[in-house]
């Protein structure tokens, strides 16, 4: 097992990442998939510190993450399938409609 | 720094970075199960073997699945790759630059107080195994795990209320 | 039995106020039970405090409230002076009232007539039932607005709205004097109880430059609001409310407060003959300069109108020369006659249908005899002959004026004969000759005409005559029959002298007999311009022709001296060139320059944080970001 400071180094690696990706990529799947890895990089952050205290609630925190993720996805991709329905082609740019 | 935590972390900033500069969807949809692999054997690595098991299964099982799923839909009639644009320095600059703050700053947070290898607490017997952590969530956090059944139910009816009518 | 006191003042407010609520719902039955009932009820329970106070003489207190240090006691009290007045203000408002329930009984704001009426007595009840500066300062106002609201009550007439606007300025510039005179009294003698602050002055010690300045400015208080030159130029304007209005405005409320107000402070002019004398002066200028106008005017209601400037003058002149009770007294028998005046005039401009321009009147008296009796009397008791009421009264200011001052006193003698001579000239005209008959080419203008006198029209024919309801005659009538007696009745007795006196201990008052050189003098005097005003006016009068013609250049007397024009050369005018001047070049570039400013300023702020508010959600997702970056620098940095 690497030190604890590798892990929350990795995780902040991969927040980071996954933050470009939502900030640069302009399809509403792949930012929604950006997503996903972030919080993936939260959990990953959890069940470390889970590991270094001896304590499962990290563990537990983590798994209401993913069950929460999953829910999310759902919803997110219906959303998405509903933009698909309205417009052929969808750039997260072209839709502005919050601003109403 | 292990071989392990060198391989597994690899893969998922491959994935992370896939996702981010890959141009087709399901190109994308396979970085990101890479980087889920990775994850989940970091998880193994961290005594979190139930974790690791539900990562595989629900993330690079049921969620990439869908993702699939929703990118074969829209894809039948018309390519839902990303339209090509002239002039996406600036947008591009400000992304790279924020999720550069972000990173500086979390390394900074995290890295700031070295954390010992003796800190590391001695585990129980059976921690982070499913019968461990399944006699955990239904006993000492109950509660949440039945707001959890509510929310996906709830978010079940919502997918359904959303998508499910399909106007003329 | 000082339960009584509050009651007084409280009832008619009560009743004005649940009028202002109902005055839509309510039929109009129940509306003119409710607005007499208070005021009769309130006159009642005077009646009884004057009996009670007739026994012992002893004044009544009553204690409202506390106002603090200043005024630790606000209360209210009856004494000889205060019972005096309220008599009449309950008394000939009650009278009003009832006039009013016929008079106004067609208009369609009859409950907010009625209202206001009460709020109006209730307001001058206040003013003289006060035991404390405070309290007079309260109804002063109060009055102030009430008669705001009644000649603005036609506020729909531009005419009616800027005459309550002017009533209200003018006596606004009479109340800064008088704030600063009571606040001059409170800085000399720490108390705004009458009372207290007499005996301070009695006392002595007091520089006499300062109580010169109290009375200098409590005056111009009592001038402003007794319409007494310079500052009567509303007073004209007040015609534009309903006839009762003019006759409550004139006979028992508002105009004479002034007279009470110098009554009520009488030690303050007795220590400051300097302030004295300015009242004597005042009160002449207006007998006789409101006597001369009126001989000018051609409507009806303003001749009335200069006639109460000259006859509040006469009780100025009293008030000054320190015949307080004449002064007094005069108010009571001005009051029934001048209420019967108005009244009067109610009836006969109801006869033409709100014209009020006595030019198309004329031989009156053989259709209304009844009104033609009132005008009678009540002009004959105005002008002062004997027995009718006037005479008594303003025979007792005449004969102070004799004894202290004698230019005061030919001033007094000059005013009333012209009040002789303007009287018989509106009698005459009025009721007297043939009646006026419109040009055929003219009927159609006089018409329209009718529209912009047509607050008192009623929609019926020129030609058709008003049977008078007994609600309107009777209180004329009662008036009238006072007009006559009431002088004669008090005099006899010296009734005023040995009931007032408790009120002016200072003085010791006796009564005296009356001053048959002087007595003499004014009744022929006032039969000389009786004579003259025939003559002229009559009939067969020389100047009655000239009079009647309606397109005839107003003169000095009928532009009322030019006072009004004057004052707008003088203030009105610099006012507006001031306001010209910051309108055009000071307000668009100066203020409006920085408030364009600051919108311009807003205005491109906005529109680059519009770009925020674009909905993109990329952009949001960026700002999202911004602030996390920025909290983790917080934690990281700073904690």
């Amino acid at each position: 097992m690497a030190s604890i400071n590798a892990y929350v180094a990795l995780a902040s690696v991969l927040f980071a990442l996954g933050g470009i990706g939502v900030l640069v990529r302009r399809s509403p799947i792949t930012i929604l998939m950006s997503v996903e890895l972030m919080l993936n990089a939260a959990n990953l952050l959890f069940i470390t510190f889970s590991r270094l205290h001896g304590n499962q609630d990290g563990q537990t925190m983590a798994f209401l993450v993913i069950t929460l993720a999953a829910a999310e996805v759902a919803i997110g991709l219906a959303i998405i399938v509903l933009a698909f329905r309205k417009k052929a082609h969808v750039d997260i740019e072209e839709i502005t409609e919050l601003k109403n | 720094m292990t071989a392990l935590f060198l391989i597994a972390g690899l893969m998922a900033i491959a994935g992370v970075l896939g996702v981010i500069f890959a141009k087709a969807p399901i190109h994308q949809v396979l970085a990101t199960v890479l980087s889920f692999f990775g994850l989940a054997a970091l998880y193994l690595s961290l005594e979190a073997e139930f974790m690791a098991v539900i990562q595989i299964i629900v993330y690079g099982g049921a969620v990439m699945i869908l993702f699939l799923f929703v990118i074969g839909l829209l894809s039948a009639n018309q390519d839902p790759k990303e339209k090509e644009q002239e002039d996406r320095g600036p947008a591009l600059a400000i992304g790279f630059a924020l999720g550069g703050g972000v990173l500086v700053m979390l390394a900074i947070a995290g890295l700031s107080k070295k954390i010992d290898a003796s800190a590391i607490a001695k585990l129980p017997a059976g921690f982070g195994t499913v019968k461990a952590f399944g006699a955990e969530l239904l006993t000492t956090n109950l509660l949440p795990f039945e707001i959890l059944a509510f929310v996906l139910m709830v978010a079940v009816v919502g997918v359904v209320i959303l998508v499910g009518r399909q106007k003329g | 039995m000082s339960l009584f006191l509050p009651a007084i003042i409280l009832l008619p407010l009560l009743s004005a106020a649940v009028l202002g609520f109902f005055r839509n719902s309510w039929s109009k039955q129940l509306i003119s039970v409710v607005s007499c009932s208070a005021v009769g009820a309130s006159f009642l329970m005077v009646l009884a405090l004057l009996f009670k106070f007739n026994g012992t003489h002893e004044p009544i207190h009553a204690v409202l409230t506390s106002w603090g240090p200043i005024l630790p006691e606000f209360g209210l009290v009856a004494d000889s002076l205060s019972l005096w007045w309220m008599v009449v203000v309950t008394g000939a408002g009650l009278l009003i009232h009832i006039y009013s329930t016929g008079y106004m009984v067609e208009d369609l704001s009859f409950g907010r007539f009625m209202a206001k009426l009460n709020f109006f007595i209730y307001a001058m009840s206040l003013l003289v039932l006060s035991d404390n500066f405070g309290g007079l300062l309260m109804g002063w106002a109060n009055v102030g607005l009430a008669s705001y609201m009644l000649i603005g009550f036609y506020f729909k007439k531009p005419s009616a709205s800027a005459a309550s606007m002017k009533a209200f300025v003018i006596n606004m510039i009479g109340e800064a004097g008088m704030i600063a005179g009571i606040a001059f009294i409170y800085a000399n003698y720490g108390t705004l109880k009458f009372t207290e602050v007499f005996d301070a002055i009695k006392e002595g010690g007091t520089p006499l430059f300062s109580i010169t300045l109290i009375g200098l400015l409590l005056l111009m208080g009592a001038a402003a609001k007794s319409a007494q030159f310079p500052l009567h130029t509303w007073l004209p304007n007040a015609m534009e409310g309903p006839t009762p209005v003019s006759a409550l405005i004139h006979a028992a409320t508002m105009v004479t407060a002034g007279v009470y107000l110098v009554s009520r402070v009488y030690p303050i002019y007795e220590a400051s003959h300097t302030a004295a004398l300015t009242v004597a002066w005042i009160g002449a200028i207006g007998a006789l300069g409101g006597s001369l106008i009126a001989l000018g005017q051609t409507d009806i209601k303003r001749i009335l109108a200069f006639s109460t400037l000259s006859q509040v003058g006469y009780m100025f002149l009293g008030n000054g020369l320190g015949a307080y009770v004449a002064a007094d007294f005069h108010f009571l028998t001005h009051a029934f006659f001048k209420a019967a005046l108005f009244l009067g005039a109610g009836i006969v401009v109801h006869h033409y249908n709100g014209d009020q321009d006595i030019r198309r009147m004329g031989g009156l008296w053989q259709k209304d005899k009844f009104a033609g009796w009132v005008f009678l009397i009540g002009a004959l008791a105005l002008i002062g002959l004997p027995p009718f009421a006037g005479f008594f009264s303003k025979d007792e200011i005449l004969a102070a004026a004799w004894d202290h001052n004698k230019v005061l006193f030919v001033i007094g003698l000059a005013g009333a004969a012209m009040t002789a001579i303007y009287n018989t000239r509106l009698f005459a005209l009025v009721f007297l000759g043939k009646p006026y008959e419109a040009p055929k080419a003219a009927a159609a203008k006089k018409g329209k005409k009718h529209d912009d006198h047509g607050h008192d029209a009623h929609g019926h024919d020129h030609d058709h005559h008003h049977a008078t309801p007994k609600s309107m005659s009777v209180p004329v009538g009662i008036l009238t029959f006072l007009s006559v007696v009431a002088g004669a009745v008090i005099f006899m007795g010296h009734t005023q002298v040995h009931f007032l006196e408790h009120s002016f201990e200072q003085l010791h008052l006796e009564a005296e007999p009356i001053n048959w050189l002087v007595a003499g003098l004014s009744i022929v005097i006032a039969l000389a311009g009786i004579g003259i005003g025939m003559l002229l006016y009559g009939p067969n009068g020389k100047l009655r022709a000239k009079e009647l013609d309606l397109n005839a250049k107003g003169g000095a007397l009928l532009n009322m001296l030019y006072v009004d024009q004057i004052y707008a050369f003088l203030f009105v005018q610099p006012v507006r060139d001031l306001a010209e001047v910051i309108g055009v070049s000071f307000d668009p570039k100066g203020v409006d320059g920085v408030v364009n400013g600051l919108g311009e300023s807003a205005r491109l702020i906005g529109s680059d944080l519009r770009a925020l508010q674009s909905g993109h959600t990329t952009r949001y997702i960026a700002s999202i970001f911004v602030g996390v970056v920025l909290v983790l620098a917080y934690f990281v940095l700073v904690i």
